[in-house]
């Protein structure tokens, strides 16, 4: 109703326009931002791994001298555990998801070592890989026997064929419609001298890389290739039990797999389920952390406000009183501060969505996070909205309560 | 008009009362212009806070326009003086932030007027203080007297019944002040009534009628001397 004196007025005095504007607009930039960043992380502790999580342990062994031939131990061990009964399948790997350790590579869309490329991580895995692992594979076939070949540390990775994940193709052929498409292509590595391709031949959806760092998007870019580590002296080896044995079988299988070969230590077996909740423990701190910095950035818009228009509402007070004496009611004095609040918060707000989304698109750029859903500036502009008439209202009551007598009794 | 029988104000801090005003009785017509005298303390502002509705007072009885002030609620004590009083300030009181055209809407804005209605009325109120080419002047633009001229537009342009003014030309040399009290006697001629705080006996004889405070109480020096010798108040007011 009085908007217009009340802006012609923020105008004569821009200071509090300024110190208020921007405050309410670095806030909505960063509280956005690290909400969505919270949200995301939230959607992480939610997603699956893309394997048969319940049923899966990793195991690791590690030989007293190089001297033991790891491929064999590796391939006795595998035909022992294959054996026990309550286990589905095992096979030698090099990592699992989420374990936050392993290899990644750059893989390009063709020969040319310039053309678009993309980061995935590399899983290694034999002809068992869809049992052992529980994978949805959702077009093509697994390795075959023949296909899968001993690696060891010294060697060139240059594997003839491979598995990928969806999102990996998908992200390295953006022409392609559907993952499955990307069935016979080839994507290329190695350096410009030495470029060697892999084909397609098998496109696993779901499936996890064992980390993700700030980036959304390397967290499904994974690529099986057809090997058995032999590095050194270590192995590990991912074992499938039968449903609901996976603890029965993680009680059982260090010893197990000791007694049949003394000259190694076995370490002890690390269930999925642990595995996850390691994982995800990075995931809740950071989103304990991120909400930590939010409380603390709203307390302290909240605060800031309260104090500058308590400050207004002392330096005013004379105004306040000639207002009162010349008719205005405790809800016009009221109303005035709100109104003029909520003005200098929607000129914050609109500078902080413009903020936000420059924050937002340098950290997609950077981290290949996600773009800011419009929701969450609409709806951290209403809070911040609402903050502030909150924290208005406190010296703004103050201010209704200013006897109009100041009008004759002040100086 | 304005009638106050046997009125009382007591202000009580923790450690003192203090009786500001003691059976404090006056009326005032219809179209007086009343001059209210007394020395520092006696009890004047007081008395022009109670009569103005911006403070209420413990005892006695006070109609205002007919209507029995006591019982009335903040918002209609607020109403009341948006539309039946005028107050004009010792220290002009304008909002500085505001130009003189804002300033002179401040109450229209609170009576709740169309846009249309309260320019015509800020435009007739300025020019009739002579400062309707300033408009969009700030405050801190003007002169003393000319702030003054500005807080009068301000008191008339709701058209109040009575004009309240403490010590108006308080702040203002004497050629400001005679000028300030030429617009009042105007406005007085026009028909509305105005009650006027001065220390300025020259000024307190031009009104056609003196009301003495002394110690929270009246000592009117009835209407009749008005009529008759304008001078005499003077002498009483040198007291002060
Ligand atoms: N809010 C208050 N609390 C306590 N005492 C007050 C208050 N306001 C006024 N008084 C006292 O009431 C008495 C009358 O004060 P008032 O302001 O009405 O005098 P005045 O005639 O207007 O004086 P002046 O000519 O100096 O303006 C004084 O003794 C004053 O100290
Ligand atoms: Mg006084």
């Amino acid at each position: 109703m009085e908007i217009r004196p009340i802006f012609s007025t923020i105008l004569r005095n821009p200071v509090g326009l300024v110190l208020i504007g921007l405050q309410v607009a670095l806030t909505l930039a960063i509280v956005v931002n690290a909400l969505h960043i919270i949200g995301t992380r939230l959607d992480n502790m939610r997603a699956s791994a893309g394997i048969d999580e319940n049923n899966v342990l990793m195991i690791s062994s590690t030989a007293f001298s190089v001297d033991d031939k790891p491929l064999d131990i590796a391939r006795t061990d595998l035909d022992y555990l294959r054996s026990l009964p309550g286990v589905v399948n095992a096979m030698a790997v090099n990592t699992l998801p989420m374990t936050g350790s392993g290899w990644s590579t750059q893989v390009e869309a063709a020969e040319d070592p310039d053309s678009h490329d993309i980061a995935t991580a590399i899983y290694f895995a034999d002809e068992t890989l869809v049992e052992t692992l529980g994978l949805d594979l959702i077009a093509g076939r697994p390795f075959r026997a023949g296909e899968v070949t001993p690696f060891s540390m010294d060697d060139n990775l240059r594997p003839p064929v491979v598995i990928a994940s969806a999102a990996a193709v998908l992200d390295l052929f953006p022409d392609l419609e559907r993952p499955e498409d990307a069935l016979g292509r080839l994507i290329w590595n190695g350096d410009e001298n030495d470029r060697a391709a892999s084909e397609i031949i098998g496109i696993v959806d779901g499936i996890k890389a064992p980390w993700r760092g700030f980036s959304v998007k390397i967290f499904d870019h994974v690529t099986f290739v057809p090997h058995i580590p032999t590095f050194d002296k270590s192995a590990r080896y991912a074992i499938r039990s039968e449903a609901g044995q996976l603890d029965k079988l993680a009680g059982n299988v260090r010893e197990q797999l000791a007694a049949q070969n003394l000259r190694r230590v076995v370490g002890e077996p690390r269930t999925f389920p642990e595995v996850r909740e390691r994982f995800l423990r990075g995931d809740k701190s950071m989103a304990v952390m991120l909400i930590a910095v939010v409380v603390l950035l709203l307390l302290v818009n909240v605060l800031g406000i309260v104090g500058l228009v308590s400050f207004w509402v002392t330096q005013r007070t004379k105004q306040i009183g000639t207002r009162r004496a010349l008719g205005a009611t405790r809800g016009n004095i009221l109303r005035y501060f709100l109104i003029e609040n909520a003005l200098i918060t929607s000129v914050g707000v609109l500078l902080g969505a413009v903020l936000a989304m420059a924050l937002s698109n340098w950290l997609a750029s950077e981290f290949s996070v996600h773009r800011l859903p419009w929701y969450y500036l609409a709806y951290g502009a209403a809070l911040l909205n609402a903050l502030g008439l909150f924290a208005t209202c406190l010296p703004a009551l103050r201010a209704a309560g200013i006897a109009p007598a100041i009008a004759t009794r002040s100086v | 008009m304005l009638s106050m029988q046997d009125l009382s104000k007591v202000y009580r801090t923790h450690l003192v009362e203090t009786h500001a005003l003691r059976e404090f009785s006056i009326h005032v017509e219809e179209g007086e212009f009343v001059a209210v005298t007394g020395p520092s303390g006696s009890g004047k502002t007081t008395f022009m806070n109670i009569a103005g509705l911006l403070e209420e007072h413990s005892g006695g009885r006070y109609q205002l326009d007919g209507v029995e002030v006591s019982g009335l609620s903040d918002r209609e004590r607020s109403a009341m003086r948006n539309e039946k009083l005028g107050f004009i300030f010792q220290g002009f009181n304008l909002i500085p932030d505001l130009n003189l055209f804002d300033n002179v809407d401040v109450p229209l804005r609170y009576r709740g007027f169309g846009a249309k209605e309260r320019k015509l009325r800020i435009e007739r109120a300025l020019e009739q203080v002579g400062l309707g080419s300033r408009a969009r002047h700030y405050p801190a633009e003007l002169s003393g007297g000319q702030q003054q001229r500005v807080a009068i537009a301000r008191a008339l342009a709701g058209e109040p019944r009575i004009l309240l003014a403490d010590e108006p030309t308080g702040n203002l040399d004497s050629a400001m002040a005679r000028a300030v009290m030429e617009i009042l006697e105007g406005i007085n001629a026009a028909g509305t009534t105005i009650i006027m705080v001065t220390h300025d006996p020259e000024l307190a004889a031009r009104a056609r009628r003196n009301v003495h405070i002394i110690d929270g109480q009246v000592t009117d020096l009835q209407s009749s001397f008005a009529d008759s010798a304008l001078g005499v108040s003077a002498p009483r007011e040198s007291a002060a």
